[in-house]
Parts: C-alpha cells; structure tokens; sequence
C-alpha cells in the first residue's frame, strides 16, 4: 500500500512502561522501516513482550510516544483503521478452543474487513499457508501445541497485515511446518513489516534483518543486517539468553 | 481549622431534646451527605481519569470513594444508635437507610476492584468505569427504593430532623458541624492523594535503584 | 456485533455448558428454597416472582462470570482487542448473547419452579413476558459489563456478584414487583412506573456498557 510508505510504520519515542514499582521499559527509542523484520532479544523478563504490546496499540506506555503508520497510539490506543494494519502472534493462541480451525478463522476474517477481491479465499488461504487441512474441523481445544501454533499464524496473517507483531512464533512447530512457515512470514516481508521477538538462534538467522538487544529498559542495535545461527547464537550468549 | 471546629463540636451541644443520643445527628446527617458527595467526586475524577488519563484524576477517585466509604460506614453506625432509643428498633427499612446501606456496597465493591487488580493501569481504568457506572446507578436506586417504600409505607417515615431543630444554637451547632466534616471529608482526601503520590514517588524511585 | 453474537451461540452450542449449568444451579437454588423457607408460604403467587429473580441473579451471576471465562482462557480476548471492529459492539454482542441465555433459562425455570413450590391461583398475563425480557436485559447488560472488569483481577468469581448486586438492586425492586404483578394478571397500568424505570435501567446500562467497552476492551 502505498500509505505504508507515506510514514514508517512504527516509531517510538522515549517509552517508559511501569507496573507498580516494577520499571520495564525506561525510555526507548524505535524506528521500524517497511519491508524490515526487526528482532528484539533479550534475557527472560526484559520486557520484549511488554514493547510488543505497547507497539500492537494494546497496551499503554507510562510515558512516551509510540507512532504506528504515522498515528499517535500513545494516550488512546491504536484506533480501528491503524488496528486493521497489524496481525500479532502471542505466547497464547488468542483463539476459542471450543470452535473449529475454520471457525475460529472465519470469525476473524468477520472482524476484519476484507480490502480486495482476494479477501474473500482468505480462509482458505490460511489453512492452506500454513497446513491446517488436516485439523480444520477440528475444535481448537484438540490440537496439539504445534497446530494451535499454526492457527495462532494463520490468524495473525489472514486479513494480511502491514505490521506483524511475532512473539516467539515458530515454537512447538515441527521441521516441515517451521520451513513452511519461514517462507510464508518472508513472503509476507515482501509486502509488510515484521518485529520478532525470539530466544531462538535458528529463528533469527532465518527471519530477521536487524537485531536489537533489550536491555535494563533500552535498546540497542547488535546486528544491522542478517546474521547466521552460529552468529545469533554468540550475540544471545553474551546478552545471557541463549537457550 | 478543623481541631479548632472540633472544639468547638465539642463545646457547644448542652442541649437536649430526645437524650443524649441526639447529638449524634449533628454528625449523621452531615455525614450522610459528604458520603454522597464523595461519591459524586469519584465519578467526576473517574470521567476526567478515562479522558486524560491524569494519575491525579485517579487518586482523587481512588481517596474519595475510600474517605466516602468510612462516612458512610459512621452513618451506618450513628443512625442505629439513635434509632434503637428513638424509633424503638436499630434497623428499619426507611428509603434513606436502604440507600446509604445499597451505596456502602457500591464503595466497597469499588475499592474491592482496585485491591484484587492490583496498580496495573487497566485496573485503574476499569475502576473509573466503575465509579462512572457506580454513580449512574444512583438516581434509578432513589427512584426505585422511593416507590418501593411508597407501595408499603413504613410506619416510621416521619422521620423529620429539622422539626426538632428550631432553637437558633442547635442550628448553629448544626450548620458548624456541618462545615466541619465538610473541612475534614476535603482534609482526609488530601491526605490520602498525598499518601497515594508519595507511593508513587517511592515505587518510581525503588525502580530506578533496581534498574 | 451480530458476528460476536454468533460467535458466543455457536460455542454454547457446542458445550452447552454455559445453559446446562445455569439451568442445574438454578434448580438447585429452588430445591434450598424449599428446604429453608416454609413450604405453605411459599405457595403465594406474588412470592413467586421475587423467588425467580432470586434464583436467576444466583445461577446467572455464575454463567456470565463463565462466558467471560471463554475469552480469556485462551487469550482472545486480546484478538478482539486488536481487531478493528467498534468495541462497543463487542460489548452489545455479548451482551446479547447472555440476554439469550438468560431468557432459555428463565423460560423454562419459572415453570419448574411453579410446579415445586405449589404455587397455587396464577394467572399468567403478557406482562410477565414484558417483565422477563426487560429484567434479563438489565442483567445481561450489567453482568456482561460486570464480569469484563472482574476477569483481570484474582478472585474473580467472588468479585462479579460483588460488583454486578448493588448495581443490580433498582432493576430487582422493580423486575420482582412487574414479574409478581404478570403472575397474578394484574393490570399493566398499576405498575406502570416500574415498568418504566426498568426501561430507563436497561437503556442506561446498555449504553453505559456500548460507551465504556472502549476502556474495558484492552489488556
């Protein structure tokens, strides 16, 4: 789209985020230009999910701005047209268990409104993309880790946002399923922005283009371009979150 | 101030109509009043918290409804103990006492939310749409408990304060009192939105020691 | 909303354990009227309407505090955060749903609770209709708002009747006294201030619910 381009489609200013007397972020800054998958490392309990939270317009900085695609989603939130533009995958499925694959699809894809033609096979498409044929009349209560994991992608990616918010999204997925997601979040990466947040080497070297380093409440760039899972591996090791 | 008008509290009722115990309307009645006052304060506060999100929004919500729940906790109090002698039972049905009772739930269950949810700010949030929600409720409770009773008329309804207050040093003693727990509900608050912004300052300052 | 509506009736209707609980609990509730109250009393048809009112705010505290449950078990919830959709209506779908429920269960209670208890001399009217449907209303509207801002704290459970009861006492004066009046074929124009006061309730809790959800919506 080409508004995409008009505004990056996150930038953060100076984001504090507290709860109670517990300081997790402490004043960051982030730029994220289209077409990047940004990953964010860091040891356990750094804040990761936190930032991802703030920069998915569902949570809200103590102080600081976050700007997604140009809007300020600081005070308010994300308003709906800016939340139509961003797919997230979290540590929970944020799925029904009592509903099948599909349905739990096809109420997703109710939410968001469909922007072209193409839309309307988006279901389809995801069960497809990510191999769900098996389980799709299955409820979701039944699947094993590794398809809720599957579920939890296809949903993040059905109404194909611009902005991607991934926590840890190829856990639990096997050597095939892990493959075949890889090459659907980079063939999204043609067409959108992707943030990362893993623990994973492999994970890295596979998706992202950048790595920063959370650390005591800021971030810091240890990689500007992409890196090999032996490189990943040492820069987790110094941070004290490898694996 | 508010010691000096304690004195003066103290002092002045010699008179007696119904007993001592009567000197403790000079409380209740106030009492009863600034609870309800309170409450309309937190709902103002909690409007301006979920427009603004100003901290100083929410402990002014947050210290009136807990300033308002011990008020109306005395009123609960006081009005039995002058009931028993008066009216001969401690608890009647009487649409003013069914109010106070059904808002001492409604503080309670306000500042309940805020204790189990912890100080995370959606749980502040959610207390202000509470305390919004809390205060809309009120009008349908008057009329509701004022056709509840009018359907079976309690046979104490003439509860009527101002009939005995026609000597001009009760009425002094009550409009002081009155300015008093005024002074002291506003005293109290401020004490405690004090209380709640050095909390803050403690966690904030904890937080960067830790960081 | 009407997708959120759907959404909530096609997962009962795979459990059903939402109905089915509400309604066991509901007996239950009847049975331990019965058995602590004195039975020849409570053959008076005007009890019969509080007694219902009783037993719906029991049981249907619990069922909505459980179809809240469903949203944030596996987080959901923050789905329906992050979609783009007016959040009002997620609230207005919710609610009907619960309103759904509430009714089944209200349909099929206030019999059953007629026949345990002897109630004797009824004389069922419209108004009764009237009564239920706006009483479930107000409950729905209040229990819906209720459970959303009681499923983020601990103790949950114990936290939605504290909050959803006092709220919930102008709608339980007026619904038991318009309910008794459509049991015994009074005529609607004797209670016709109450009637309008559970109107004025629903209205305003429904409202209040579709305004707020925009706060309550986020975790």
């Amino acid at each position: 789209m080409i508004a995409a381009m008009d505004f990056p489609p996150v930038a953060a200013r100076g984001l504090v985020k507290g709860f109670g007397a517990l300081r997790v972020l402490a004043g960051l800054d982030l730029d994220v230009l289209p077409g990047t998958c940004v990953a964010i490392v860091g040891p356990n309990g750094a804040g990761k999910t936190t930032l991802l939270r703030l920069l998915a317009g569902i949570a809200r900085p103590t102080r600081g701005s976050v700007r997604l695609f140009g809007e300020d989603c600081g005070r308010n939130g994300a308003t709906a047209p800016v939340r139509a533009r961003i797919g997230m995958v979290a540590h929970e499925p944020m799925i029904y268990r009592d509903l099948t694959v599909r349905e739990n699809l096809e109420l997703f894809a109710a939410l968001y409104p469909a922007r072209d033609a193409a839309a309307a096979s988006r279901v389809e498409r995801a069960i497809d993309g990510f191999g769900l044929g098996m389980v799709a009349e299955r409820p979701a209560r039944t699947l094993s880790r590794g398809y809720l994991q599957r579920l939890a992608l296809g949903r993040a990616t059905l109404h194909d946002p611009e902005l991607l918010l991934l926590d840890e999204p190829l856990t639990g997925l096997d050597a095939t399923s892990r493959d075949r997601a890889i090459e659907q979040l980079g063939q999204h990466r043609t067409r959108g922005t992707q943030i990362l947040v893993s623990h994973d080497p492999a994970d890295l070297s596979a998706l992202a283009t950048s790595i920063f380093a959370l650390q005591r409440g800021k971030l810091e760039q240890i990689a500007d371009r992409r890196v090999d899972e032996t490189a990943a591996r040492q820069m987790l090791r110094a941070l004290g979150a490898a694996t | 101030m508010t010691a000096a008008l304690w004195l003066v509290f103290v002092v002045v009722p010699s008179e007696r109509v119904q007993g001592v115990v009567q000197r403790i309307f000079y409380f209740h009645v106030h009492l009863a009043w600034m609870a309800f006052g309170g409450f309309v304060v937190t709902a103002g506060a909690s409007v301006a918290y979920l427009a603004r999100g100003s901290r100083v929004a929410d402990r002014l919500a947050e210290a009136s409804a807990e300033v308002g729940l011990v008020f109306t906790s005395l009123v609960l109090i006081t009005g039995p103990l002058w009931a028993r002698p008066i009216w001969g039972v401690w608890w009647t049905w009487d649409p003013r006492l069914t109010m106070t009772v059904v808002l001492w739930a409604i503080y309670a269950s306000y500042l309940m939310l805020r204790r189990l949810g912890g100080r995370d700010e959606v749980i502040l949030r959610y207390a202000a749409v509470l305390g919004v929600v809390g205060v809309l409720d009120i009008p349908l409770l008057i009329v509701a408990i004022r056709l509840w009773r009018g359907i079976h008329p309690a046979v104490m309804l003439s509860e009527d304060p101002d009939a005995g207050l026609t000597d001009p040093i009760m009425m002094w003693t009550f409009a002081v009192t009155g300015v008093a727990l005024a002074l002291l509900f506003a005293w109290l608050v401020a004490l405690r939105m004090q209380f709640a912004a050095l909390d803050d300052e403690v966690e904030a300052l904890t937080a960067e020691d830790l960081a | 909303m009407w997708t959120i509506f759907r959404k909530d009736l096609a997962i009962e209707r795979r459990t059903g354990e939402i109905l089915f609980s509400l309604l066991l609990l509901a007996l239950l509730v009847v049975l331990v009227f019965a058995f602590t109250l004195e039975l020849e009393r409570l053959r008076e048809p005007r009890l019969l309407g509080g007694l219902l009112w009783a037993t719906l705010l029991l049981a249907g505290t619990l069922a909505l505090g459980r179809s809240m449950l469903l949203e944030r078990e596996a987080g959901a919830w923050t789905a329906l955060a992050l979609a783009p959709i007016d959040r009002g209506s997620v609230f207005l779908g919710k609610a009907a749903a619960n309103l759904l429920l509430l009714l089944i269960a209200a349909a099929l209670v206030l019999p059953v609770m007629a026949i345990l208890l002897g109630t004797s001399r009824l004389a069922p009217s419209p108004l009764l209709g009237l009564a239920i449907l706006l009483g479930t209303t107000g409950m729905a509207a209040v229990g819906t708002l209720g459970a959303a801002l009681a499923s983020r704290t601990r103790a949950r459970e114990v936290l939605l009747p504290i909050l959803t009861f006092p709220l919930l006492v102008p709608l339980l004066i007026a619904v038991a006294r318009v309910t008794s009046a459509g049991l015994v074929g009074e005529a609607p124009a004797a209670v016709r201030p109450w009637l309008v006061l559970l109107c004025v309730f629903d209205l305003v809790f429904l409202t209040v619910g579709w305004l707020t959800f925009d706060h309550v919506l986020e975790d």
